[in-house]
């Protein structure tokens, strides 16, 4: 009788397998559901008709903030940063160093995947809220980018 | 008993589909709602109120002038000008919302959010700016 209650070997292994497959699933359904909110996300903004720009301001000095030294492959994958930075988008203000050490060197109409993706790659460190300062021919730029 | 078996794994193979298509609506749902939450979060609301002003009220005060390009570039700044354009009232104002970002923006390349801000002129008109906060 007391032998009969075992479980079979071969019902144990089902069971692991079973649970193995359970958690594998709910890993993949959330991973999916991210990915598939994000991509919703995205459709719904680029087709609400807002306009998220670059805009790009100039420090004379970086101060403590991290310096990130930007290079040719910045420009290709990011082209509206190479367009205001040295391209036909630069468009420095007649408010020369107006209120700082600051001054606007230009701005460009971006995508919202674009304006997340600089967001992302130049924007400020969400946690200790440092803005990286990008080096270019001597000069320190800062990003900044709007999603309307 | 096979019979009884295959019902069993089609009853946890169906259960298992309907979990994880619930599963990934919630985490849709959720997200969703967080990001919509989270973008909304910008600082104060701020609004950039535009004034057309006379050339003689500017007495020699600074003016920037405008050109196309700043205001393809200043979305917010062109939204006002053109509002104010078209505001039969007289004196002829209008008042936008925009982000800090673009208040920052605004105050790098135009000086708007600064004590004794200078005018802006563009195609003969000048203009007086104001920040407000809500």
């Amino acid at each position: 009788m007391e032998e009969d209650r075992k479980p079979e070997p071969g019902n144990q292994f089902k069971t692991v397998g079973l649970i193995l497959a359970c958690v594998l699933a709910g890993i993949v359904a959330v991973a999916l559901g991210f990915m598939l909110a994000d991509a919703l996300i995205l459709y719904a903004y680029e087709s609400s008709g807002g306009q998220p720009m670059l805009y790009v301001m100039e420090r004379v000095e970086p101060g403590e903030n991290v310096v990130v030294r930007l290079t040719e492959k910045d420009f290709v994958d990011h082209p509206a940063l190479d367009a205001v930075i040295r391209g036909e988008e630069r468009n420095p203000s007649a408010w020369e160093w107006g209120s700082s050490d600051r001054r606007f060197i230009g701005g460009a109409n971006v995508s919202y995947a674009e304006s997340r993706a600089l967001q992302d790659a130049y924007g400020p460190d969400r946690e200790a809220w440092v803005h990286p300062h990008l080096e270019y021919e001597g000069a320190y730029y800062m990003v900044v980018t709007t999603w309307p | 008993m096979e019979s009884g078996n295959n019902k069993r794994m089609i009853a946890v193979g169906v259960a298992a589909v309907i979990g994880v298509v619930l599963l990934v609506v919630t985490v849709v749902l959720v997200y969703t709602a967080l990001v919509a939450l989270i973008t909304g979060i910008d600082g104060l609301p701020q609004e950039l109120t535009v004034e057309v002003v006379g050339e003689e009220d500017l007495q020699n005060a600074p003016a920037i002038h405008l050109t196309d390009r700043d205001l393809k570039q200043h979305p917010v700044l062109a939204s006002a000008i053109r509002e104010a354009n078209s505001n039969p009232n007289m004196p002829k104002y209008a008042s936008v919302p925009m982000t800090g970002v673009e208040c920052l923006v605004l105050t790098e390349s135009c000086g708007v959010y600064t004590k004794g801000a200078p005018y802006l002129e563009y195609d003969g008109v000048y203009y007086a700016t104001r920040v407000l906060l809500h």
